[in-house]
């Protein structure tokens, strides 16, 4: 890891929530230091606040009901604490993400082609055709049997893979330094869930894009990635290389959630 | 084109069951249009004849097919009470109602819209809260209501306007208009208030769904989240709720009209019907049916270039 050059330095982040009577802390602490080109996995069961963490550094917590502590740092900007305007030049361009729910993360009244444009209209100044050799090429990438079909198409024309694709490739189309894929496979059946892996293990070769994979399956993040680290009631109770983790866990949830793994060979 | 034909067809047969409906009631209530205009003192033998001319005697349906072929011949009848054609008597009535409802319908836009929007965006703020009180107190002010406070403060008050003083459009049309702006402002209130109160859950139901956490994601700032992704699709179910308030506003005028003595549709069918004067009132009936019928058609049409999720191809 040495070799390489750290991208994102997390610091400290706790999130509270502030929408109920009782302020709520759902992170605790969360560190993260993110190297160019790796694949880090960031697991635990459902509510450890390996979301919460993820939309931080995406930029994408609300803004109000929420009291955060910390640093992001990205290239110098403080991606927690920086104006508005200076987090939205990086957002789509250099932090691409991608969600569990890719059924209605489509805008649903614009087509495929703009959805996927839209970054390149925001942070560009490319012309019409440059934009759109680069929509089509984004599209082959994510492996879209017809891209020239899919992007004159509308989001409910699609199955829930074309469109998890879809949103792989708006998120990659400005190339960006870090992808966050937020569950990207859990609404998806399973030889879909294979493919997108693929896709994004590609992806991740092929641009160098760093990727934070977020998963409560533990069999995705032993094949995906090489680095791990392990999430509970908002706190991170154990991390390190992937293959030390899973041979060797120490703490008692880590044994658990490995246990837990169903085994399924799908390459 | 199978779209237009299929929507062709419904109003053909929406509009016969429309009539044949208004028909039938008409021989089920008492009293009819021989008594009504030769009135009570009238000798027995004096009304059957009368009743004989106009055709009275025949059973029903033999009246409304007599009715209906004429009226696709393009002869509407002669009104009993008033002995003069039907299509004189309405025609020029026709113009004023739906330049009411027009008025009425572009108010409640230049209203609705912006203060929607506003309320929606600045959620919870005393602005915002301020307009969702006066906005639920508006809405429950019925139109012959508010019509009435509108004659007082504009009227009286501030004397923008005669009331009861219309003037034709043959006269003056900027006159006219101008008169015409008060009741169509009676009619829009309660309707705007309602599209406030429509578009702003609207687009704050819109505002939590996924697509606009992608939207942030792309880089895009506030305002163009808000334009560009939110508020489209926010407008769809309002978009319908328009069509529903044209239509209504059409048909609902006629109380109106009474209040500020605007001689429209509304005041000539409510005569109408206390004399039994059914040429005039089917016609006017057939009128209205096919205003609201078309604006159906034209809403769905909207609705289906508007969102690509609704094919008019599949109704």
């Amino acid at each position: 890891m040495e070799d390489k050059k750290l991208i994102l330095k997390v610091t400290d982040l706790n999130i509270e929530f502030h929408d109920h009577l009782i302020p709520e802390t759902v992170v605790f602490d969360f560190d993260l230091d993110l190297y160019e080109g790796e694949i880090v996995g960031l697991v635990g069961e459902s509510g450890s606040g390996k979301s919460m963490s993820a939309m931080a550094i995406a930029g994408l917590l609300d803004r109000k009901h929420m009291n955060k502590r910390g640093s992001i740092d990205y290239d110098g900007i403080d991606l927690l604490n920086c104006k508005r305007d200076k987090l939205r030049t990086i957002q789509g361009n250099d932090i691409g993400i991608i969600f569990q729910e890719p059924l209605t993360s489509l805008n649903p009244v614009y087509r495929i082609y703009d959805q996927v444009e839209e970054p390149l209209r925001i942070h560009t100044s490319l012309t019409k055709e440059e934009r759109y050799e680069k929509v089509l090429k984004a599209l082959k990438d994510v492996e879209l049997d017809d891209p020239e079909l899919v992007m004159k198409q509308y989001p409910h024309e699609l199955s829930g893979g074309m469109r998890q694709r879809v949103m792989i490739a708006t998120a990659m189309i400005m190339e960006p330094k870090i992808l966050i894929a937020d569950e990207p496979t859990t609404a998806l059946d399973v030889t879909i869930q294979a493919q997108i892996v693929k896709v994004l293990k590609k992806l991740n070769k092929e641009h160098g894009t760093a990727i934070i994979f977020i998963s409560h399956d533990l069999s995705l993040v032993e094949k995906l990635c090489e680095r791990v680290l392990v999430m509970k009631s908002g706190y991170i109770v154990e991390s390190g290389l992937t293959k030390d983790i899973f041979n060797n866990p120490k703490e008692e949830y880590t044994k658990k959630l490995i246990s837990a793994i169903p085994r399924i060979d799908f390459d | 084109m199978k779209f237009v034909i299929k929507k062709f067809v419904t109003m053909v047969i929406t509009i016969i069951m429309v009539t044949l409906f208004v028909f039938i009631a008409f021989n089920l209530i008492s009293g009819d249009a021989a008594i009504s205009s030769l009135g009570t003192q009238a000798t027995p033998e004096r009304i059957e004849s009368l009743r004989n001319e106009l055709g009275l005697n025949d059973p029903v349906l033999v009246q409304y097919g007599r009715w209906a072929i004429n009226f696709l011949k393009g002869d509407m009848g002669i009104s009993y009470s008033y002995r003069m054609p039907v299509s004189t008597m309405i025609m020029d009535k026709v113009p004023v109602t739906l330049t009411m409802a027009l008025i009425a319908f572009v108010l409640m836009l230049i209203f609705s819209i912006p203060v929607g929007i506003y309320t929606s965006k600045h959620e919870d703020g005393w602005i915002d809260r301020s307009i969702i009180i006066i906005n639920q107190i508006l809405m429950a002010i019925p139109p012959f209501f508010s019509g009435i406070l509108i004659t007082f403060l504009f009227g009286r008050l501030l004397k923008l306007f005669t009331p009861g003083g219309y003037i034709s459009y043959d006269k003056n049309i900027f006159g006219f208009i101008g008169y015409m702006f008060f009741p169509a402002l009676a009619i829009a209130l309660p309707k705007a208030t309602m599209a406030v109160k429509m578009l702003r859950s609207s687009v704050l139901k819109e505002a939590k769904l996924d697509y606009v956490r992608t939207a942030y994601s792309k880089g895009n700032s506030t305002n163009e989240v808000f334009y560009h992704h939110v508020l489209k699709n926010a407008m769809l179910p309002v978009i319908t709720f328009f069509g529903m308030t044209l239509t209504d506003m059409i048909a609902g005028s006629i109380i109106v009209e009474q209040v500020f003595s605007v001689p429209g549709l509304g005041r000539i069918l409510l005569t109408s019907i206390s004399n039994r004067d059914y040429p005039v009132v089917m016609a006017i009936i057939v009128i209205i049916s096919v205003m609201v019928l078309l604006i159906n058609m034209l809403v769905d049409i909207l609705y289906s270039v508007l969102d690509p999720r609704i094919s008019i191809e599949d109704k």
